[in-house]
């Protein structure tokens, strides 16, 4: 565009849309595509844990005996359990459980919270379905497994680093509360960050192991087979929540960093929506045009009906995902509003009051025998028949003051993110108590709640995340065709001297390595996962490494190739490695698809199929471009090879990531 | 069943607005409808398309309904697209054949 003479609002917005989403187009594919399959990450976990494929499906009366079995094996003196019921999302049984201290639990104001405050936030959700979680290594574990806001405590593969931070912070609890941060699902996720070591206890609402000197004790976990009631020890592995992680905070950087530039991604996402919409003047009388083989036109063609078909999604998932990460991009809206009191805010985000504290439980000291599950499980599907039960958490199990609270299973219901009611029961006599009542969210609230509910997937049905998940497909492709895009828009103005401005090559090498090759180091990571043995130390790390030297390694491919070339290889590589994974998975002693269907295994089978239709379609797309002849005209006075894509229709369609939209031409 | 009869009603509406535009029409007819014929099928879309909502949001209410809803016109559009670009004739039946269907299933398995 000339900035001399005059232009029209059009052609200004156009301008702002090429050089806005091109910097950060790379970007934001590889947000869209992580940010994609993280709609199943504790389902690519679980696909990632062989060691748990195996487990069969039993009662679900049947399931909590046994785990309260293993736990009285393994945890006998743990001041609380939380058993993680196999739902849609896992097939295996998520134990948890708090180590017991060699004081007893320390009374006084903080513990008193003793997980209410937990319990009314997200992590009272339980860990159905998101147990399987699991990484460890970086120290990160899902919070799922219960009521305490697990987030907190140090656990498992955290390291001494980890530990001291969390001390530290439990000592400042007092003063910090339910501090934590907006997007409770990172603070999770962080708990191995040393930085939120000092910010999630707060979530804990207190943990309970508060008051012990600063002993930081976290919660143990354990995955067990619901049918045999075998504890099952699953390798160690980054699992989809590096995917997830890298969605919003990408990798390397102190998190602060990560969540900036993301979310000056996600406004740049944001801006070249508005403007892509702006620009597009015929948005309803070319909804459906897609001209297939017609070069530039082709391409348009894709780029417009991916965006326009799922606009809703991409407008919505821009806006929330900027909402997500909004305390951390403008912490000032909350420190103005809620000033010196910082815990205020987030209590009011997760629906909490600060007076709300209850004084603290203790155990009676006096053994006494747990109650039957049996009847309380009857009673929980008669009030929730269509949820059921999601996780059951037991305090002071085995003590005369023992209570079972038993948690919904997620529902639908948007505006309270999902957040089920509890049934509390007296541990020893079974009979009912009187459970902490849940309010209804405030419209503020519901707002938010809905708008993350939606970004993170929190809601029951199947059918849902996967239109989610084809509409971010259609988003990679999107921003993908728009990358090639420019540079087929490009493509004439290079013929006349049949040289490649330095300029266009630097974008092609990037498109090809952003695009293709993230895929390949996609499809290498899942490859690494089955190939690295699973005793190696820092399992988890290695398979992130893969990913990262696959990926550069794919740049360097890139460069040293001749821009068709590099496409069409490392398409067939992307599509090769996608498409072989069932096998893999076979032959590395996960549930193949046989078993998989045939022990109803559907997380698994629905990865391998997935992964089959993604590897065939990008093998499609690779063949396209191998097979197609840059029309006439570009042709003509190339003395290279233009990008192969130039004269290309794209079939916008393909739910793979991306492959249609390197589709070429039919020949 | 809800969720398939909210697919249905989508599918047919972007397919009866998609044969009431003028390349489109083309496409699956063979020539273009006349006028009055094609500000009918636009309208007769519309229609349907609105009425999807219903289906969506009775099975599973206003928050996730609404979600629903929506993703559903994605998959929809994408699929008319599609045919639109590669096969288009059988357009014309595919439509109210899917739409008879998820009315039959609804009826028969009782909402």
């Amino acid at each position: 565009m000339r900035f001399d003479k005059p232009r029209t609002f059009r052609q200004s917005m156009k301008w702002v849309h090429t050089w806005t989403g091109l910097p950060l187009g790379w970007l934001l594919f590889a947000v869209y595509v992580t940010g994609t399959l993280s709609f199943f990450h504790p389902e690519i976990t679980l696909w990632m844990q062989p060691e748990s494929h195996r487990a069969k499906v039993a009662e679900t009366e049947e399931t909590a005996r046994r785990a309260f079995e293993a736990l009285a094996r393994v945890a006998p003196d743990a001041p609380q359990w939380t058993v993680s019921l196999p739902g849609s999302r896992s097939g295996v049984a998520g134990l948890a459980w708090r180590e017991a201290t060699a004081g007893q639990p320390a009374g006084g104001q903080q513990n008193a919270v003793r997980g209410e405050a937990a319990r009314r936030g997200e992590g009272g959700q339980g860990a159905r379905g998101e147990f399987g979680e699991r990484a460890a290594g970086e120290g990160v574990s899902e919070r799922g497994a219960g009521g305490q806001g697990d987030g907190a405590a140090p656990r498992r593969g955290f390291g001494e680093r980890g530990m001291a931070q969390g001390m530290q912070a439990r000592g400042e609890r007092g003063a910090r509360g339910a501090g934590g941060r907006g997007s409770e699902e990172s603070d999770a996720e962080e708990a191995g960050a040393a930085q939120a070591g000092a910010q999630t206890p707060a979530a804990s609402g207190g943990g309970v192991q508060g008051g012990e000197g600063g002993r930081g004790q976290g919660m143990k976990r354990a995955t067990m087979d619901p049918a045999t009631g075998e504890l099952i020890e699953p390798r160690q592995t980054a699992g989809g929540g590096f995917l997830y992680r890298f969605h919003y905070r990408l990798y390397g950087f102190d998190r602060t960093w990560g969540q900036w530039i993301v979310g000056a991604a996600t406004m740049v996402m944001f801006i070249a929506l508005i403007t892509g919409v702006v620009i597009h003047r015929t948005i309803f009388r070319d909804i459906f045009s897609f001209r297939p083989a017609k070069g530039k036109r082709s391409w348009m063609d894709g780029h417009n009906a991916s965006s326009v078909l799922s606009l809703p999604f991409h407008v919505v998932i821009t806006f929330s995902g900027l909402l997500l990460l909004g305390n951390q991009l403008m912490p000032s809206a909350a420190s103005s509003a809620y000033p010196g009191d910082e815990r205020g805010y987030f209590m009011e985000m997760r629906g909490m009051r600060g007076g709300e504290q209850q004084p603290a439980a203790r155990p009676s000291g006096t053994p006494a025998q747990l109650a039957d599950i049996g009847p309380l499980l009857a009673v929980a599907q008669e009030r929730w028949p269509e949820q059921g039960v999601g996780s059951i958490a037991v305090n002071f199990p085995g003590d005369a003051r023992a209570t079972i609270e038993l948690r919904q299973a997620r529902g639908d219901g948007l505006a309270n993110r999902a957040m089920g009611e509890r049934l509390l029961f007296d541990g020893v006599t079974g009979a009912p108590l009187e459970a902490p009542p849940v309010a209804d969210p405030s419209g503020v609230r519901a707002t938010s709640n809905v708008l993350s509910a939606v970004h993170l997937g929190r809601f029951a049905s199947p059918l849902v995340r996967w239109l989610l998940f084809a509409s971010g497909v259609l988003g990679s492709v999107m921003v993908a065709s728009g990358l090639v895009l420019w540079v087929v828009s490009r493509a004439r103005d290079r013929t006349a001297d049949g040289k490649i401005p330095a300029g266009h090559r630097f974008v092609e090498v990037l498109n090809v390595a952003a695009v293709a090759g993230l895929l390949v180091a996609i499809g290498a990571y899942f490859w690494a996962n089955r190939l690295i043995p699973a005793e190696v130390a820092e399992r988890n790390l290695w398979e992130i490494r893969v990913f990262f030297t696959v990926w550069s390694l794919t740049l360097l491919h890139s460069l040293l190739r001749r821009h068709k070339q590099a496409w069409i290889e490392q398409l067939a590589l992307a599509g090769g490695l996608l498409a072989a994974l069932p096998l893999v998975n076979a032959a590395t002693g996960g549930a193949h698809l046989g078993v998989a269907f045939y022990l109803g295994q559907w997380q698994v089978a629905g990865f391998d199929l997935c992964a089959l239709v993604c590897g065939a379609l990008l093998l499609h797309a690779a063949r396209k471009v191998a097979s197609h002849v840059p029309r006439e005209k570009v042709a003509r006075s190339a003395g290279r090879t233009k990008k192969p894509a130039a004269a290309g229709g794209t079939d916008e369609g393909g739910d793979g990531p991306v492959p249609a939209v390197l589709q070429t031409e039919e020949a | 069943m809800m969720d398939f009869l909210a697919f249905a009603l989508a599918f047919a509406g972007f397919s009866t607005i998609a044969m009431g535009m003028e390349g489109h029409g083309r496409q699956v007819f063979g020539r273009v409808p006349e006028e009055g014929r094609r500000r009918l099928l636009k309208l007769a879309g519309w229609v349907l398309l609105l009425l999807s909502l219903v289906p969506a949001l009775a099975a599973r209410g206003p928050s996730i309904g609404t979600v629903l809803w929506l993703s559903l016109l994605t998959a929809a559009g994408f699929i008319v697209g599609l045919m639109l670009s590669y096969r288009p004739r059988p357009l014309r039946v595919v439509g109210p054949a899917l739409l008879a269907l998820a009315v039959a299933v609804w009826a028969l398995a009782g909402r």
